[in-house]
């Protein structure tokens, strides 16, 4: 009988996330989350974590709860008097300990309040949790009760000026009269956000609500607007697939299933996975083309319910080039520009092209016909195509096949200069080793999520999802590339592992 | 919210079609008419409203030759694209900006062709001569406004079968299909009856045909059998083997009713292309 090792369990570091809170202080407070929190309101001998200014909160209201395997945090309403609303729905008692635990996601608005949240308690508190907002996030404050109108916009002349290139010159306005504040939408190019919901036409404002325009957060509060004014906001992704299954006459196949994982900006992602692993699934998932069984947060919202304003934040590099042969760079640049760009003027959009084509080095072939340019050129303009938007999420498909070494190395470094100027850029690569710093010798990638097939359901499951050292320490390879000698089956020249790796990810354990 | 507008897409898509239509020889469609024109109207001209069955034939041709014109421009022009429009589509453009900048360059090339085509018919004598009793207004108008209805709307037809057709290959298998039922429900070739009949009316063969024969008044025409018939019987009667046909009365209503099917098929066609479309990219 062989000897069981004990394994030692090493929890993960906690990526932690922002709590802003408004209460009866009436100033917006930003509280890192590092791990539990408590929630009670504020009193001479409360041991509460975060303590709330309101009467309505009572003593121990409610808490924060991470999940370390997940990465998660979790909220429980301790069966107070006045409940905890999550998105405007309130907690349950679930049993004598309070409610359900729900798991939260970025955006999430959590809200102490009575019943009907378009009459809001004076003393209600508001509280948004976030994994994108920095917890020393500078907010500002205006009074708009002395305005009859408030513009939003992106342009000089606006109350309320957004210095973000994804709202629009003018985005929306408020209109204040004796019977309250109503929003409108001025036709704007991503649209506006009340409390996670976009607002078609026109909208009452009522206290603690929550408008998000383009990056910009705003909340809405007795006759004062607090705003952060990010800028270009970096994103946030949050992927929970369950499974993704196809109908196959009588059959349902699941192709894949329990993938977890979440990036933030400036993430940049190897995709590793043999032939049929689910690789190509995945990517459709993220993408919502092939929709899964799965809950895809970006910044918090939801793309699945959010598909038709949101898809276009989420970009795909194709692995065969789609772009038409016989039209040249730039006109096919600002083709894509007049489109997606609206409000920008002719100067504007051919500045934003000028740095796009500058950034990737191809102003030089700005004038040449798709089909004279070379495949890496080819590729670098399906990038610059993606680039003219405003893309949180760079999906790359095989970027590099069929490019020689060295253009192979630049377009991953191209790439890299794409995370690092705060996307979340994902690649499928079968030669993930060319993506490497020359002068320091380390890989550009910052994680790598491994997907491999298990015998059991035949289905994809996450093998691995971690930063690259540890992906390497987690197979024992020196290299990449030899991941995929780990996973893959015999009769593909590897070592037939992946079941053993599935399970031990799954565990959540490392080797001691 | 979102991109930009309907008009300012298909504006922006419009250009983008034309100029790269021109990149990828144009006139090449324009020769295409030239030539077939010239074709049909040395074989059919000469027989020109000599008798019901020569007159009949020749506007059958040149029907099928616009029909013919306008599916060829158009067949390959969305199904060669489906992967970019994929990829643009989940970028936040519309198809329906899409398909009716297709639609909008058809129009302008299938003018040109249209042009071409009745210039030949005009300078090989195939409307005849005398052009004194059009049906609304001058009966060469009516010619050209025919000609042209036939291949704009066999354009879009064939931009209807391109949406749905996965790639040019399988476009190009289905278009001979296309183009027979065009010929076989025009109630030229045969007669037609029952169910043939019915599904006739979605066809530009019958409507063009009714409209260049209420226009020609072919029924005042007589049957070449009648000719024949006078030449060896003495006192013949032709009203004997006259036959009218409703289809080719020369009065408004007929003529208005196969331009009002024309416009609505192409109207109905261009739908089903967009739909087409999104059904493809439904998950896009």
């Amino acid at each position: 009988m062989s000897e069981i090792k004990t394994q030692m369990f090493i929890p993960k570091p906690v990526r932690g996330a922002t709590l802003f809170i408004l209460d009866n202080r009436k100033e917006p407070l930003m509280l890192p989350l590092r791990g539990n929190a408590t929630v009670g309101r504020e009193y001479p001998t409360s041991d509460r974590t975060i303590r709330l200014h309101s009467e309505i909160v009572g003593r121990a209201h409610g808490e924060f709860i991470y999940d370390n395997s997940a990465d998660t945090f979790y909220y429980i309403d301790n069966n107070s008097l006045n409940g905890t609303y999550i998105n405007g729905i309130r907690l349950q008692p679930y049993n004598q300990r309070g409610s359900k635990a729900i798991r939260l996601s970025d955006g999430d608005i959590l809200r102490i309040d009575r019943s009907d949240l378009s009459h809001p308690h004076p003393q209600a508190v508001l509280m948004i949790f976030s994994r994108s907002m920095e917890e020393n996030e500078h907010w500002t404050s205006l009074d708009i009760s002395n305005y009859s109108s408030v513009t939003i916009g992106r342009a000089e002349g606006n109350t309320l000026r957004i210095n973000d290139d994804m709202a629009s010159r003018q985005h929306a306005v408020i209109r204040l009269s004796p019977q309250g504040a109503m929003l409108s939408d001025c036709d704007s190019q991503n649209g506006v956000l009340v409390n996670a919901k976009p607002v078609s036409k026109c909208l009452r404002l009522f206290d603690n609500d929550v408008i998000r325009v383009a990056n910009t957060m705003l909340v809405f509060s007795h006759g004062t607007i607090f705003y952060n004014n990010a800028g270009e906001r970096s994103g946030c992704l949050s992927v929970h697939i369950h499974d993704k299954t196809v109908r196959n006459g009588f059959r349902t196949k699941t192709l894949i299933k329990d993938i977890n994982f979440e990036a933030d900006a400036r993430d940049f992602i190897l995709i590793l996975g043999g032939s049929g692993a689910g690789k190509t699934t995945l990517i459709n998932a993220v993408l919502g083309d092939g929709k899964a069984n799965a809950e895809v947060l970006l910044n918090g919202q939801n793309l699945y319910e959010n598909f038709k304003t949101m898809k276009s934040q989420v970009g795909l590099v194709p692995q065969f080039i789609n772009l038409r042969d016989n039209d040249k760079v730039i006109a096919t640049l600002m083709d894509i520009a007049d489109i997606k760009l609206k409000g920008f003027s002719r100067e504007e959009k051919e500045v934003r092209i000028g740095k796009i084509l500058n950034t990737l080095g191809v102003e030089n072939l700005k004038n040449h016909l798709i089909r004279q340019l070379s495949g890496g050129q080819k590729k670098k303009v399906s990038v610059a195509a993606q680039l003219v938007g405003f893309q949180k999420v760079f999906i790359c498909d095989e970027p590099d096949s069929g490019l020689d070494a060295a253009s192979r190395m630049q377009q991953m470094d191209i790439l890299k200069d794409i995370a690092d100027s705060g996307k979340i850029v994902m690649v499928i690569s079968h030669e993930p080793d060319d993506a490497v710093n020359r002068e320091t010798g380390k890989y550009h990638f910052t994680k790598v999520l491994v997907i491999a097939r298990r015998s059991v359901d035949n289905c994809g499951h996450l093998a691995f999802f971690g930063d690259t050292d540890s992906a390497l320490e987690y197979f024992g390879v020196k290299k990449l590339q030899d991941i995929m000698m780990e996973i893959n089956p015999k009769h593909e020249g590897g070592k037939e592992r992946a079941d053993y790796y599935i399970n031990r990810y799954k565990n959540g354990v490392q080797h001691g | 919210m979102g991109n930009a507008s309907f008009f300012k897409q298909t504006h922006v898509y419009y250009k983008k079609i034309a100029r790269i239509a021109i990149r990828e020889k144009a006139w090449v469609f324009l020769a295409f008419a030239v030539i077939i024109s010239v074709i049909v109207a040395l074989v059919t001209a000469g027989d020109m409203f000599e008798d019901l069955d020569s007159t009949k034939s020749g506007f059958f041709t040149l029907a099928s030759a616009c029909i013919w014109i306008g599916v060829f421009n158009s067949i390959q022009n969305i199904c060669k694209e489906h992967n970019i429009i994929r990829s643009e589509y989940r970028q936040g453009t519309k198809l329906s900006s899409y398909v009716c900048a297709h639609i909008l360059w058809q129009a302008i090339l299938c003018f040109v062709q249209s042009v071409i085509i009745f210039i030949v018919c005009i300078c090989f004598g195939f409307f005849g001569d005398d052009f004194s009793d059009g049906v609304i207004i001058n009966p060469l108008i009516e010619y050209f406004f025919t000609i042209f209805l036939l291949t704009f709307g066999a354009s879009v037809l064939g931009l209807m079968v391109s949406a749905f057709s996965g790639t040019p290959t399988t476009a190009m298998k289905i278009m001979p299909f296309v183009l027979i039922i065009q010929l076989i429900l025009s109630g030229v070739l045969f007669e037609l009856s029952g169910i043939a009949k019915n599904a006739a009316v979605i066809t530009f063969s019958k409507w063009g045909m009714g409209a260049f024969g209420s226009i020609g008044g072919i029924n005042s025409l007589e049957p070449k059998i009648a000719g024949e018939l006078s030449e060896k019987i003495p006192n013949f009667d032709p009203s004997i083997v006259s036959a009218t046909d409703e289809a080719f009365n020369h009065d408004v209503q007929t003529l208005l009713t196969a331009w009002g099917w024309c416009l609505g098929l192409t109207l109905c066609f261009a739908v089903i292309a967009i739909i087409s479309l999104k059904i493809k990219n439904r998950d896009s």
